[in-house]
């Protein structure tokens, strides 16, 4: 899952990148609202976790900028401003989520995983396609009884498919959601895990389109 | 320099002092010149009376073409008494006319006649003009003149007691409705005065009914222009207060919201380092540097409630807030924070227990004390919350605390344990609560029964409402 994390202190997004790494999240940190609304304009993400107190644009405009351009990317606001009024207007202007610093990283993900699950129309942490169960909160896939062991990696392309089920994601938009920008890869690493995906799951739960991606029905 | 502790009263006995002694000066004055007024009319009287009785006597001679004894035997002794009185005289006179008194004298010393057997009759004492006579019975103001014509004598006298009955009596007239007036006076002064002051009273009533974080100005064109620059000065002093609060507010809310970022940083590094870290004890070492951080949170969290208290008390409007429902909130979410289950909150409460108050702070007040109550209970013990429509009582079990302890509890920054994690802000910040709310808070120490026979030790906190 790819996330933008747009935070001023570069020491609280490291830690914040580091936390959520751990946790196999794939994470891309900015400093600025502008880096942050040009970003989320080129590139896909599955959710935002943004700082209200940015120099330049605050928070509440880029989110305010976010909605008014129909992005309806998921929202997670992060801030040290702890009064009602402040909650009420970052909800108000089209955030789904708050988040009170200091925080608790186990809170932090489980809103994160929450706040996805929503977006995708999702009623738990587990998906789901046929026998095969990925559950995103224990880390863990199963197909049928049996628990089959996934690289990080893999785990996320197959996690990334599941959450746009039905739709096509191309090899870019699924190397951007799985690597983010941090990371040198070889050209066809996503054609790699994918063929491990299909050795592992079996052929018929990933399908290529041919010309455009691979989907998941 | 003498010290007034009243102004009202110091000019109230001033100026009643000061017109009662004035007065005084001038009745005894008055009384005196008005005494000294009536005796020249009395002396004037005499001498009139006498010169008429001399101008009847005189003419009564010549028309007699006689000398003055020989006039006497055609002279009307009777008609003579009635005109200047010896017998009583009716309604149409005054009662002291009586007490007038002449005698006619010839020039050899024979007594002619007189209206009054009581005025001394000495011939050898026979001098013209004033004179005051006192044969031992009763003394006399009397006027003598001799008729130049026929050398005869007439003295007209008065009674001295009479005289001064009478002059003590018009003096005294004088000075009555003066003396009736005093009553009057002394009320319209009071009157007067209390108006005067009215508009100092004004601004200590506005001053006594407004609360202590009332620091709003008074408008000074209320105000006579004697108390403008008293008032301005107090506006000044409550806008310097007003800001010198604010600044104090928003340095501590600005430095606690400032600590969060800081915080967060150690927090989520530490929380890394006991996920990657291998090492069971490096893993213990960065726990207990989360629990000091834990306790940092706290610390800036109970300065930013502590920060906001005042304004909350402006904004919010009490309001009827049933203690129960939010009690039972506060414990379900401090029991879903507890890190070992083996404490647990019992609440004893009559119905929903309606309390008109600030919701806000009556939340703050109530997690503090339950918050405070799970820090310091003992071990596996159970702490005990009474809601009633008076008072709110928490009870823990712990070892009992000296009064030095009890009072020190209730200080900033003071922490009963010195092993637990509390902040030392959580209990005076309920007690600002309870100053704001007017409530009383008392924490004592208290025995439970543990079981049939033993007693257990502990702190009860007991807020009450104030009448």
């Amino acid at each position: 899952m790819r996330i933008l994390l747009v935070e001023d202190d570069a020491l609280l997004a490291d830690g914040i990148k580091t936390s959520l790494m751990l946790a196999n999240f794939n994470v891309d940190v900015v400093h600025k609202g502008e880096h942050a609304l040009h970003a989320l304009s080129c590139e896909q993400f599955d959710l935002c976790i943004l700082d209200i107190g940015l120099p330049g644009i605050s928070g509440f405009e880029v989110v305010n900028q976010l909605r008014q351009a129909q992005n309806t990317i998921p929202v997670l606001m992060l801030t040290a401003r702890d009064q009602i009024t402040d909650r009420v207007k970052g909800l108000d202007q089209g955030a789904d989520d708050y988040l009170l610093k200091p925080f608790d990283v186990e809170e932090l993900k489980a809103r994160i995983r929450a706040l996805v699950r929503r977006t995708h129309g999702e009623g738990s942490s587990k998906l789901e396609c046929g026998d095969v169960v990925v559950d995103a909160q224990a880390f863990t896939v199963t197909k049928g009884d049996q628990e089959i062991k996934l690289s990080p990696k893999e785990f996320s392309v197959l996690h990334e498919l599941l959450l746009h089920r039905g739709r096509v994601l191309s090899k870019d938009q699924l190397t951007e959601l799985v690597y983010g920008w941090s990371e040198d890869l070889d050209s066809n690493a996503i054609e790699v895990h994918v063929h491990h995906l299909r050795k592992k799951l079996g052929n018929a739960i990933i399908q290529t389109i041919r010309g455009v991606g691979y989907k998941v029905s | 320099m003498f010290h007034i502790s009243s102004i009202k009263r110091f000019l109230l006995v001033a100026v009643i002092s000061l017109i009662t002694v004035a007065w005084l000066l001038s009745a005894v004055f008055n009384f005196h010149a008005s005494r000294e007024q009536v005796e020249e009319l009395f002396d004037a009287e005499l001498a009139q009376m006498s010169r008429i009785l001399q101008s009847v006597m005189n003419n009564h001679i010549r028309a007699n073409s006689s000398t003055f004894s020989a006039s006497l035997n055609y002279l009307d002794k009777d008609l003579l008494l009635e005109t200047f009185g010896h017998q009583e005289f009716n309604e149409l006179g005054h009662k002291y006319e009586k007490k007038l008194a002449f005698q006619v004298w010839d020039a050899k010393g024979k007594l002619f006649f007189e209206n009054s057997s009581d005025l001394p009759k000495r011939f050898e004492t026979l001098r013209a003009g004033y004179a005051d006579v006192n044969d031992g019975k009763k003394a006399w103001r009397t006027f003598t003149l001799q008729d130049p014509d026929f050398g005869f004598w007439v003295k007209s006298a008065q009674r001295e007691d009479v005289r001064t009955e009478l002059t003590g009596q018009i003096a005294l007239n004088t000075m009555l409705p003066n003396l009736l007036m005093i009553p009057v006076l002394i009320f319209l002064i009071a009157w007067l005065i209390r108006k005067g002051l009215a508009p100092l009273a004004q601004i200590s009533q506005a001053l006594k009914g407004r609360g202590y974080q009332n620091l709003d100005e008074i408008n000074a064109q209320a105000y006579p222009v004697e108390l403008r620059y008293l008032v301005g000065e107090l506006n000044d002093l409550f806008t310097r207060v007003s800001e010198a609060s604010e600044r104090e507010r928003r340095f501590t809310a600005d430095a606690a919201h400032e600590l969060r970022t800081p915080l967060s940083i150690s927090k989520v590094h530490l929380q890394n380092i006991l996920q990657v870290s291998q090492s069971e004890q490096v893993k213990e070492f960065v726990r207990k540097a989360l629990i000091g951080i834990e306790r940092l949170i706290h610390m800036v969290q109970q300065l930013l409630i502590l920060s906001r208290l005042d304004a909350q008390q402006e904004q919010e409007v009490p309001r009827n807030v049933a203690l129960y429902p939010m009690a039972k909130e506060i414990v379900a979410e401090l029991q879903a924070h507890q890190t070992k289950a083996d404490k647990h909150i019992v609440i004893r409460h009559q119905d929903d227990c309606l309390w008109l108050t600030r919701e806000t702070q009556m939340r703050i007040l109530l997690r503090n004390l339950l918050d405070n109550a799970f820090r310091y209970a003992n071990e596996h013990s159970q702490i005990e919350l009474e809601l009633s429509e008076d008072a709110i009582v928490v009870f823990n079990t712990c070892e009992p605390m000296s009064e030095q302890q009890l009072a020190w509890n209730l200080e900033r920054f003071k922490r009963g344990n010195s092993t637990q994690q509390g902040s030392g802000l959580g209990l005076s910040i309920c007690q600002q609560i309870c100053k704001q709310n007017n409530y009383t808070m008392v924490m004592k120490n208290r025995r439970v029964m543990k079981n049939r026979s033993d007693e257990e030790p502990g702190v009860e906190v007991q807020i009450t409402k104030n009448n």
